[in-house]
């Protein structure tokens, strides 16, 4: 229904705007005629960000935003491939995604000059210096089903449980939800980011539990929703969309620390309309554009933004306690690590 | 008595093994299609309700209506020239003598061996270094690469059996090559020929590990599009639109029997 | 009457094959070896490569997980593709003697899996073969099972979906190369009061053979290199080189060492698919070829 309306409105404002405007928004609106190309996540998400960021530009300016369909790591190759054309203007990755992104010296950096919201984003939320716009945090956490679990699960070494036997879940090797996986583990077990031996033992244990690795998030939810799964690590987000699915879904916060990825907007080298696209990441951070996401998918925000009440009660991060909880994350060491972490955790798994 | 026996049983398992390969390869498809008429909000057996509200989100949806028309032209397109392009090939493999067939036979089935996601990065390459990624090339010649092998392997087989005596005797009657290969080699290998024509198509159609890289701006291909819509959201739509893909192709098939002759084939 | 065909002989044959060796050259032989050099970069990563190591070959062949995986892939291809043959061509034989109009909606359900999306297909997947799923509610109602079991993620599980995936091919292989026997050949060992088994035997399946090489091959290869169901039907559990291919590229962005496994799957594959070939054609061929002839 939601996405109807939308259409309906889009369609409604897009009919009126190209009607209204060779007689009156020809001047007014400062980059129409422009159209910027974003990788889109698809889905919802894209949704999201078309209500909440792309619509209120194109009323506003005329900007035109074209959200192109792929995956993130296939867009990043594009990008890569394409250097002296770049097939897009803006460039959403998540902080793994950065490493690369910052290292291929394929984006600008941003400052207060150019998007004045930078000034809002809350402090250790902006994790590569002057790269980068964040605005959305998505954390990866321990969940389970309590209709049929009793005993609460407490944190991501739970997961090892010997009462959850072929009843478990965790993201697939290669996922940064994976990799995060290992950190929350090796850290509740007196590892580190140097030392994941300790999350490889708790894996090992889990092992007779974890029914199968989560190739993607909606494999996942499709897990969860057709009870093969009880319990499982996944994305705060996605927590919340199996509750909307009626599902009674138990959203644990660990004690010692949240691990989390945050969502970049970035602006490509080279592109024609740099204004343009710093309009973009201004909307982004604006209290319209930063609640875009949260609203639709539960995933947290990164700004000063007042939370509304009923988004209060759903975001995992809605208090300077629970923010404190925020693991601070080495990615470009994460991103040294991933492929020996895969491996190992691609042996222990393979039955 | 024994030849009753053996020929009865053989029928028999002959019956129960269609059985399972037609409800096998059915099942799949018919559950996403039962499903996408679900009136409720997520994807799920049995579906609560009947509407086609799905259809009229898909109708509506601006991005799965542009990719499926660029998932069909580039499917028909593909399809076209790989059969002319494999027909030539094929024809010259097995009809004339020269050394180095085992290499070209090797060389026309290679695709299908080479990892898909070798092949599309290493066409992404190549495409960049040519200034063609933002083009419909990328994803018309790397479709096309993919089908040569289903397209050749069909039509060899095809052309291997047929009986060349025909072929031989109108050469001998003076007929011209082209008038013997329109009027004797093609009408006895039109079996062959539909099949590669709708391999090529479904290759083409379907292929999404190849065409994640070829894709740009406003040509992403259907699959290509489910594939991403997927990633965050699993909703009807998805059935709704996969039936549609299944619908098209429907059309084209009976299209193409039409077009190759009506009756014989298929 | 001679010179012309004997100069058509060499230009002929090179005018038709032209177009498809231009393709296959530029468009799949050379970012090939684009990759293949990229397999012999020092550095594990895509953006920084230059010089000139094995260090990606030496990491597979070290480690015997790798070379495990690639034997296990192996033999799930040729069971996959075993049972494609075993299923699909009693299917396919039925399908070519039958009336076009018998025929059409058969073939309609044979081709109908091709063109829906992997990921749609699996959604239909786990309806039948999850814990809540058709199969389950079967076992359960007959009362052979008291309790559902997990019946996906599991090797069986990757195989029969990897079967009905790619069925169709065998089904259609075998199928246009059947239409093109003569059944007159059949009738003719029937009325030798040949059974019809042996009628299958001495005169079909000879004859036949192309199309179930063309079947076998073609299976083979795709279930060998397939990496999307033994992800998501698989769960990780069960391990193809395919999707471990996949994953060194797509989520580690480590070409050099994706394309090295490719590498050796491409050759380890075709190395493979002509054992099998010499070995099926000496034994069948020889067998068949004293009665087809």
């Amino acid at each position: 229904m939601i996405k109807r309306r939308t259409f309906l409105k889009v369609a409604a404002t897009a009919t009126a705007g190209a009607l209204a405007a060779p007689y009156v928004h020809a001047e007014s609106k400062k980059f129409s005629g422009i159209t910027l190309r974003v990788n889109g996540y698809g889905g919802l998400y894209d949704e999201a960000l078309k209500k909440s960021v792309a619509a209120p530009l194109e009323e506003r300016y005329g900007l035109k935003i074209q959200f192109i369909a792929g995956t993130t790591s296939a867009d990043f190759v594009k990008l890569i491939a394409n250097r002296d054309n770049p097939p897009y203007d803006l460039f959403m990755g998540d902080s793994p995604n950065m490493v690369e992104l910052t290292k291929a010296g394929m984006i600008e950096e941003i400052r207060a000059s150019e998007v004045p919201n930078v000034k809002r984003i809350l402090p250790d939320f902006r994790e590569f210096g002057h790269y980068g716009v964040p605005f959305s945090v998505a954390s990866i956490i321990p969940v389970y089903n309590s209709k049929y679990i009793k005993q609460p699960i407490a944190s991501y070494s739970d997961i090892a449980r010997p009462d959850l036997v072929g009843r478990a879940v965790v993201m697939a090797s290669a996922t940064y939800g994976s990799l995060l996986t290992l950190l929350g583990l090796a850290d509740e077990n007196g590892g580190s980011i140097e030392n994941v031996e300790p999350a490889f033992k708790v894996m090992s244990a889990a092992k007779r539990n974890i029914v199968a690795l989560a190739q993607t998030n909606v494999a996942e939810i499709q897990m969860f929703q057709n009870e093969e799964v009880y319990a499982g690590i996944f994305w705060d987000g996605r927590a919340h969309e199996l509750r909307t699915k009626g599902l009674p879904i138990v959203t644990v916060v660990p004690p010692k620390g949240v691990y989390s990825v945050t969502t970049y907007i970035n602006v490509v080298k080279g592109i024609k309309y740099p204004e343009a696209a710093y309009a973009y990441a201004e909307q982004l951070l604006s209290d319209e554009g930063v609640l875009g996401v949260p609203r639709a998918l539960r995933y947290g925000v990164t700004t000063d933004v007042t939370l509304p009440e009923e988004l209060r009660q759903d975001l995992l991060f809605n208090s300077q306690a629970r923010i404190a909880l925020k693991k601070k994350v080495d990615w470009e060491k994460l991103i040294a690590n991933r492929s020996a972490w895969t491996e190992e955790l691609n042996k222990i798994i393979r039955s | 008595m024994r030849v009753d026996l053996i020929d009865r049983a053989m029928a028999a398992s002959g019956a129960a093994v269609r059985a399972i390969v037609y409800t096998m390869l059915a099942l799949p498809a018919l559950l996403v299609i039962v499903c996408s008429f679900t009136s409720g909000d997520s994807l799920k057996f049995p579906p609560t309700g009947f509407s086609m509200r799905w259809y009229r989100e898909a109708w509506q949806n601006e991005l799965f209506m542009t990719a499926l028309w660029t998932s069909t032209y580039i499917a028909v397109l593909v399809s076209t020239m790989a059969l002319a392009i494999g027909f030539a090939a094929a024809f010259a493999i097995n009809r004339f003598a020269f050394p180095g067939k085992g290499f070209l036979q090797a060389l026309a089935f290679s695709p299908l061996i080479i990892p898909a996601v070798v092949l599309g990065i290493g066409l992404l390459q190549l495409f960049a270094k040519l200034n063609l990624t933002q083009t419909i090339y990328p994803l018309l010649l790397g479709h096309l690469v993919l089908a040569i092998p289903y397209v050749m392997r069909t039509i060899l087989a095809s052309l291997s059996l047929h009986n060349r005596v025909l072929e031989e005797a109108a050469m001998n009657l003076r007929a011209s090559p082209l008038k013997v290969i329109r009027r004797i080699t093609l009408p006895l290998i039109l079996p062959g020929l539909l099949s590669a024509a709708i391999f090529a198509f479904v290759t083409s159609f379907g292929n999404v590990t190849v065409s994640a890289f070829l894709t740009y701006g406003g040509h992403v291909t259907l699959p290509v599009q489910i594939f991403t819509y997927v990633d965050t959201s699993y909703d009807p739509l998805v059935a709704a639109v996969s039936s549609l893909m299944i619908v098209i192709t429907l059309v084209i098939i009976l299209v193409i029997e039409r077009l190759i002759g009506a009756g014989r084939v298929a | 009457m001679e010179e012309p065909l004997a100069s058509r002989r060499v230009l002929t044959p090179a005018l038709l094959l032209a177009p498809m060796i231009l393709l296959l050259v530029i468009f799949l032989i050379v970012p090939t070896f684009g990759l293949l050099r990229a397999s012999f970069l020092s550095e594990s990563h895509l953006l920084d490569g230059s010089g000139f190591s094995l260090k990606q070959y030496i990491r597979f062949f070290s480690d015997s997980y790798y070379s495990s995986v690639l034997f296990e892939t192996f033999v799930d291809g040729i069971i996959v593709s075993l049972v494609c043959l075993a299923i699909g061509f009693p299917t396919g034989y039925s399908l070519a003697r039958l009336s076009p109009l018998a025929r059409r909606w058969r073939i309609i359900i044979v081709i109908m899996p091709l063109t829906l999306s992997l990921v749609v297909i699996v959604f239909g997947w786990l309806i039948i073969l999850g814990r809540n799923g058709v199969i389950n509610a079967l076992l359960l109602s007959s009362g052979i099972a008291s309790s559902p079991k997990q019946l996906l993620f599991s090797r069986p599980a990757v195989i029969t979906v990897l079967v009905q995936q790619f069925l169709p091919f065998m089904i259609l292989s075998v199928m246009s190369v059947v239409t093109q026997i003569d059944p007159v050949l059949e009738h003719a060992a029937a009325n030798l009061r040949a059974n019809r088994f042996a009628t299958f035997r001495k005169v079909v399946i000879p004859l036949a053979l192309p199309g179930i090489f063309a079947g076998f091959n073609l299976v083979f290869v795709l279930s060998i290199s397939a990496f999307i169901t033994p992800r998501l039907i698989g769960g990780n559990r069960v391990a193809m080189l395919g999707s471990l291919i996949y994953e060194r590229i797509m989520a580690e962005l480590n070409w050099p060492s994706g394309a090295a496994m490719a590498f050796i799957l491409l050759v380890s594959g075709l190395g493979v698919t002509a054992a099998l070939n010499a070995l099926a054609a000496s034994r069948l061929v020889t067998k068949g070829g004293r009665y087809a002839r």
